[in-house]
C-alpha cells in the first residue's frame, strides 16, 4: 500500500518537461525562447532567381501559446523581360501560435497561428506602352517607402531533432485588403513578404532551422499511457 | 510526430512549387473609350462624319468619311485629358475629356499596360453629352452618349 502511494507521487518529467502541478508551477511563465532561420527562401531562389526571401523568427512560450515575431527581407528583380520591374524591402510579422500537441514531453508542436504583417518597400518600373493611336511610349518611374499590411493564418510543425535544435515548417495563408495601397506612380506588382500584390490572398511556405534556449523544464499536462 | 513531420515536409513544398503560376499575358486593360450618338429617345442615330481629330495626336488618327452611330477612341497614355473634334460638313463640335492613368504590371514577362479610369467630361459644345460609364474596361459597352 505504502509502495503504491510512493509510486504515484513520483515526479514525472523528461529532460525538457515536467508534469504540471498547479501547486508548484505557474504554467504561463516562459520556459525558453527559440530562434530560427528560414532556408526555404534561399532554396527557392536557386530555382527562381527573380525572387529572393531571407527571414528569421523568434518565439517564446506562454503555456500552450507562443508569442511570435518574424522579420525578413524580400526582393523581386526582373530586368531582362519586356517590363523591367524591381521591388525590395523589409517585412515583419507579429502574432501568436497555439500548440495543438501541448502534452508532448519533447516539446514538439503542431500549431495554428495568426499574424499581423507589415512590409515597407521601394520599387522601380520601366517598359514600353504600345497604344493604337499614340504609338510606342517608354515609361520609367519609381516609388519609395510604399507600405502594406496584411493578416495571415498559419499552420505548421516544429520537431526537436537533436538536443535544443528544432526543424519545422509553416504554411501561410495571407489575406490582403487591396484598398490599402496603389496610390503611387504605378500599381505595385510584388510586395516583399506577401507576394504578387494583385492577389487578394497568397500562399506561403517557410522551412525553419531553430535553436531553443531553455532555462527550465516546461510544466505540461502529462500524457498518460 | 517525426514521421508526420517528414511526410508533410516532402509533400508540401512540392505541392506549393507546382502551384506556381505561369503568366498568360492576356491584356486586362483597354485604352479605348466608346462614344455613341443617340436620338432624344435613346435610339442609335447615324451621323455623317467627314473627319475626326484628337488634339496633339498628330496624324495618327484616320480621317473618316462615313455614316456612323458610334466611334471608339484610344486615350492618350501620357496625358490625363484629350479633346476630340468631330467634323460634319461645315459644322464642328468637340468633347474635352479627362481621366486618370496608372501603369500596371500584369507580369514582368508581359508587356506593360496602362490602366485608365474615372473618365469625366470637362467641356463640350454638343447640346447634350453624358458620361454613362466612367470606368474604362474591356467589358464596357458605352462610355459616352451624345444626344444629337
Amino acid at each position: 500500500m505504502a509502495f503504491g502511494t510512493q509510486a504515484q507521487e513520483q515526479v514525472q518529467e523528461t529532460k525538457y518537461a515536467i508534469k504540471l502541478d498547479s501547486t508548484l508551477h505557474n504554467k504561463w511563465l516562459p520556459t525558453g525562447v527559440r530562434f530560427g532561420l528560414d532556408i526555404a527562401g534561399p532554396i527557392y531562389n536557386l530555382f527562381e532567381p527573380t525572387i529572393s526571401n531571407y527571414e528569421g523568427m523568434a518565439d517564446i512560450d506562454f503555456g500552450k501559446f507562443f508569442g511570435v515575431i518574424e522579420m525578413g527581407r524580400g526582393a523581386y528583380k526582373s530586368t531582362d523581360s519586356p517590363t523591367s520591374y524591381t521591388s525590395s524591402g523589409f517585412f515583419y510579422r507579429i502574432g501568436a501560435d497555439v500548440n495543438l500537441t501541448a502534452k508532448d514531453a519533447k516539446l514538439n508542436s503542431l500549431f495554428f497561428g495568426l499574424r499581423y504583417a507589415t512590409s515597407s518597400f521601394n520599387e522601380t518600373l520601366s517598359g514600353e506602352l504600345t497604344n493604337a493611336g499614340w504609338g510606342v511610349n517608354p515609361i520609367s518611374d519609381e516609388q519609395s517607402k510604399s507600405s502594406v499590411n496584411w493578416v495571415e493564418m498559419n499552420i505548421g510543425m516544429r520537431v526537436r531533432v537533436w538536443k535544443s535544435f528544432f526543424m519545422g515548417y509553416a504554411v501561410r495563408f495571407k489575406l490582403l485588403k487591396h484598398s490599402a495601397f496603389n496610390e503611387g506612380n504605378f500599381e505595385t506588382y510584388f510586395i516583399p513578404g506577401y507576394g504578387v500584390a494583385e492577389n487578394t490572398s497568397n500562399w506561403g511556405f517557410n522551412y525553419y532551422v531553430q535553436y531553443r534556449i531553455e532555462w527550465k523544464k516546461k510544466p505540461i499536462r502529462w500524457k498518460e499511457n | 510526430m517525426r514521421k508526420i513531420f517528414l511526410a508533410t515536409l516532402i509533400g508540401l513544398p512540392a505541392f506549393l512549387i507546382s502551384c506556381n503560376d505561369q503568366p498568360t499575358c492576356i491584356p486586362e486593360q483597354t485604352d479605348l473609350i466608346k462614344i455613341a450618338f443617340i436620338d432624344i429617345v435613346g435610339n442609335p442615330k447615324n451621323i455623317i462624319l467627314t473627319s475626326l481629330t484628337v488634339d496633339n495626336s498628330g496624324d495618327s488618327f484616320p480621317v473618316f468619311n462615313d455614316t456612323i452611330s458610334n466611334v471608339i477612341i484610344p486615350l492618350n497614355p501620357l496625358d490625363s485629358s484629350i479633346i476630340i473634334r468631330f467634323y460634319q460638313d461645315t459644322i464642328s463640335n468637340y468633347i474635352a475629356l479627362s481621366y486618370t492613368t496608372i501603369p500596371v504590371v500584369l507580369n514582368p514577362k508581359c508587356e506593360l499596360e496602362m490602366k485608365f479610369d474615372f473618365l469625366k467630361m470637362d467641356s463640350t459644345d454638343f447640346e447634350d453629352v453624358d458620361v454613362v460609364e466612367s470606368a474604362i474596361s474591356l467589358q464596357t459597352a458605352r462610355n459616352i452618349e451624345v444626344t444629337h
